[in-house]
């Protein structure tokens, strides 16, 4: 008797303690009650659908967006409450570093996971996506009259527009564009007699006049070095401005061409020289701070940087700088040296609501939601034609709108890779420009290695 | 003397028709459900994976067989080669110094002093920062323009102008710094505890066969402290072979790939170019020779510790 009492007793204690253990694992069950959540909700709105109007069409369904940190999303998150308002729709915005992002977006697609519906992501990643059916095309949503009233193609500017389509169907709405121009202190310039530089020979002579003539105090020029990515973004305007290219007609990499070591040398040269120190890190955001504390007198960097120099919350330059075109280096160039960045949003193909995931997307591109933004963040870089013209923007960034507005006309869409493999693509090359930096590797070396490997191993051509 | 398992078999010859009870078997049952969930289930998956070419950007993430091909792959990587370089210099710099350091502070400390405890806790305070953290606080130390460690050299007048960490000579010895500057106190309150056990009749014979401190520290207390000296290295290598934290947020591998050890190698393949069937490889290979090696290296030990 006591045997059999003490049998189950033993066994009721194993239970409990199983129990216990996956109370712990607790965390994973969390999320996946989460996502049951939204299907239960989805199924309800769903008999709703065809009889209520297109704003009760979507309530309490739950949209979850993947943002890049980015004044874009600080202004969407300052507005999500209108917008759940307006439509009901629950919003969840988790706002991400720029260089996590696409890891992250990655590992969720490739998991068919449904955890985001919305990725604000940069275009180079797009062709990926769309080749390995990440993403759904948006040309039947922009013409369904039930959920496209925030949605109005025409007022995107073109360039940004056409970057966001691949192989003629459209797949992101542009929430943000820029190109790149040179900043420099005019100043400064003006002081020290020299001229805007519009070849790459007259920016180094520039910058070394700066320096000469400021005792080292100031640096002639800061630019980003950081590996990766920022690296890259930088050089690459140097490539194609020294008349090189990415890729050949066959799609192979070409970048261990006698342009592109010439414009990574004079890349090299041009930051150990006259750069500041600890260039080796800067990013988007120490390189911007180095030029706005007045450390350098030129940049060349993307057009959002305009804003936060002539804000007077952030920089010490207010009014004091100059917006020009990048320089070339050669008259033979095979595409602009300024970039077109674009980043859109685009639609997980696993979203369990596609459409109300359109009206997000297509709310947080519309004019309104744009011209707000402009008042809650410094963000000029905004994709809205109407929000550009609009009053706020021209007395917040008219001084260098022009340069902004030429800088985009010319820009180059190809400016970046944008193959599949774009993510490994710039992480060698930015690898192989930091050894070039620290001075490891000469230029030529560096780059005829990258380009074999990258040839050999990741494109397999 | 009696003990569970003679009680036991006491209580069975006691009473012969008793079975001998499986109750222990049960208790064991969750914990050995979650040991093969959490452990050999994904052990055996990722076994399989390093079988397959898996590359989240091709193929919609589908695998592919690949045979021993990853493998193949690694053996002749360079990039590999130089991660494993990079972590061999990490972990021997790193744990040398901590080993000498441990050493030499402990000795010194190895006295009646008022306030002994409460420099014991100061000690243990690096040890508490999250690796994160330290990361982050010794980067902004480092920093060109802005650091601390910049300042007070050019203070002293030995130029400020130093970049540590985007100096290939520099940054992994910056590193391991951060990790010894962490992880000293470990050693130093490990060898405390075994000097402090050491018992007071070999002192006393000591000082009565007239030994200097020197031939104190070189006779009794050095010898005494070898095993534990072992054991902290072989500890401390599995640890720094581990580190992933602060490297990741120093420098995330950089310059080039001078602080690239096989970790964030690894890291890069898997969560940067998505290529996650050779990823699982790095990991596989390198966990397969650290284990080795270890086992061998603390048999080796043991061996000798049991010997002497």
């Amino acid at each position: 008797m006591i045997k059999k009492f003490k049998k189950v007793i033993s066994i009721i204690v194993c239970v409990l303690l199983s129990i216990a253990m996956l109370g712990g694992c607790g965390g994973g069950a969390g999320k996946t009650a989460g996502d049951e959540g939204t299907k239960a909700s989805a199924g309800e709105t769903k008999a709703e659908q065809t009889q209520e109007q297109p704003k009760d069409k979507f309530k309490g369904v739950k949209i979850n967006a993947l943002l890049e940190g980015h004044p874009t999303s600080n202004a969407l998150k300052q507005l999500e409450a209108e917008f759940e308002k307006e439509t009901g729709i629950d919003l969840n915005l988790e706002i991400v570093p720029y260089n996590e992002l696409p890891q992250k977006a990655l590992l969720g697609f490739s998991q068919k996971s449904d955890r985001y519906d919305v990725i604000f992501n940069d275009r180079v990643y797009m062709p990926g996506y769309v080749e390995n059916d990440y993403i759904i095309p948006l040309d039947d949503f922009v013409k369904n009259d039930e959920i496209n009233k925030y949605c109005d193609l025409n007022d995107f500017v073109e360039q940004y527009l056409n970057a966001c389509k691949y192989k003629d169907k459209l797949y992101g709405l542009p929430v943000y564009g820029e190109s790149t121009f040179l900043m420099y202190r005019k100043d400064l310039f003006e002081e020290y007699g020299i001229k805007v530089p519009q070849t790459m020979d007259e920016m180094v002579e520039a910058a070394k006049t700066v320096k000469e003539k400021s005792n080292g105090k100031i640096y002639g020029i800061t630019l980003r070095g950081q590996q990766g990515i920022h690296a890259v973004y930088i050089w690459a305007g140097f490539l194609w401005g020294f008349g090189g290219r990415w890729f050949d007609e066959n799609g192979r990499l070409d970048i261990a061409t006698p342009e592109a070591i010439k414009a990574t040398e004079y890349y090299v040269n041009l930051l150990t020289n006259y750069g500041p120190p600890g260039f080796s890190n800067f990013g988007w955001q120490e390189n911007r701070l180095a030029f706005q504390q007045g450390n350098a007198a030129m940049t060349f960097d993307a057009t959002v940087n305009g804003a936060y120099n002539e804000d007077p919350k952030e920089s010490s330059i207010v009014g004091k700088v100059g917006y020009a075109p990048v320089p070339t280096g050669t008259d033979k160039l095979q595409g602009g040296q300024c970039s077109l960045a674009v980043h859109g949003l685009y639609i997980s193909k696993f979203s369990k609501n596609p459409e109300a995931a359109f009206m997000f997307a297509s709310w947080a591109t519309g004019k309104d939601v744009q011209t707000k933004s402009l008042n809650i963040e410094a963000n000029c870089g905004i994709s809205s034609k109407s929000a550009m013209e609009s009053e706020e923007f021209n007395q917040k960034y008219g001084s260098f709108k022009d340069g902004m507005l030429e800088a985009i006309k010319n820009g180059n869409v190809d400016y970046l890779p944008s193959v599949p493999q774009s993510s490994e693509i710039i992480e060698k090359v930015g690898t192989a420009l930091s050894q070039c930096l620290a001075g490891t590797k000469t230029p030529k070396d560096a780059l005829t290695e990258v380009n074999e490997d990258i040839n050999k191993n990741v494109l397999k051509k | 003397m009696v003990d569970a398992n003679n009680a036991q078999n006491a209580v069975l010859m006691n009473n012969p028709g008793r079975k001998k009870s499986k109750i222990h078997l049960y208790f064991l049952l969750p914990s050995l459900i979650t040991i093969i969930v959490i452990m050999i289930v994904p052990f055996f998956y990722s076994l399989y994976i390093t079988l397959h070419n898996a590359n989240l950007l091709e193929n919609g993430g589908r695998f592919t067989f690949n045979g021993l091909g990853n493998f193949i792959s690694f053996f002749q990587d360079e990039r590999a080669l130089n991660a494993i370089a990079v972590t061999l210099k990490f972990v021997l710099g790193a744990v040398a110094l901590e080993a000498l350091l441990g050493i030499a502070i402990s000795l010194f400390l190895d006295r009646n002093f008022k306030g002994k405890s409460i420099v014991r806790s100061i000690l243990i305070v690096p040890m508490f920062m999250t690796p994160v953290v330290t990361g982050l606080v010794w980067r902004t130390f480092y920093d060109p323009t802005a650091g601390i460690l910049n300042f007070i050299l050019g203070v002293l007048g030995l130029g400020n102008r130093y970049d540590w960490l985007g100096n290939t000579f520099s940054a992994l010895p910056s590193i391991i710094m951060v990790d010894v500057w962490q992880w000293t106190p470990f050693m130093v309150l490990l060898f405390m505890a075994s000097l402090d056990s050491i018992s007071g009749d070999i002192y006393e014979a000591a000082y009565v066969a007239g030994a200097s401190e020197f031939q104190l520290i070189k006779y009794v207390k050095l010898p005494l402290l070898v095993p534990t000296v072992f054991i902290a290295i072989v500890l401390r290598m599995i640890d720094c072979i581990k580190a992933f934290d602060i490297i990741y947020v120093m420098t995330k591998g950089g310059p080039g790939l001078a602080t690239e050890t096989i970790n964030m190698y690894a890291y890069t393949v898997g969560f940067n170019f998505f290529r996650i069937g050779y990823a699982t490889t790095i990991a596989f290979v390198f966990t397969f020779c650290i284990t080795t090696l270890l086992s061998f290296i603390v048999s080796k030990l043991l061996n000798r510790v049991n010997t002497n």
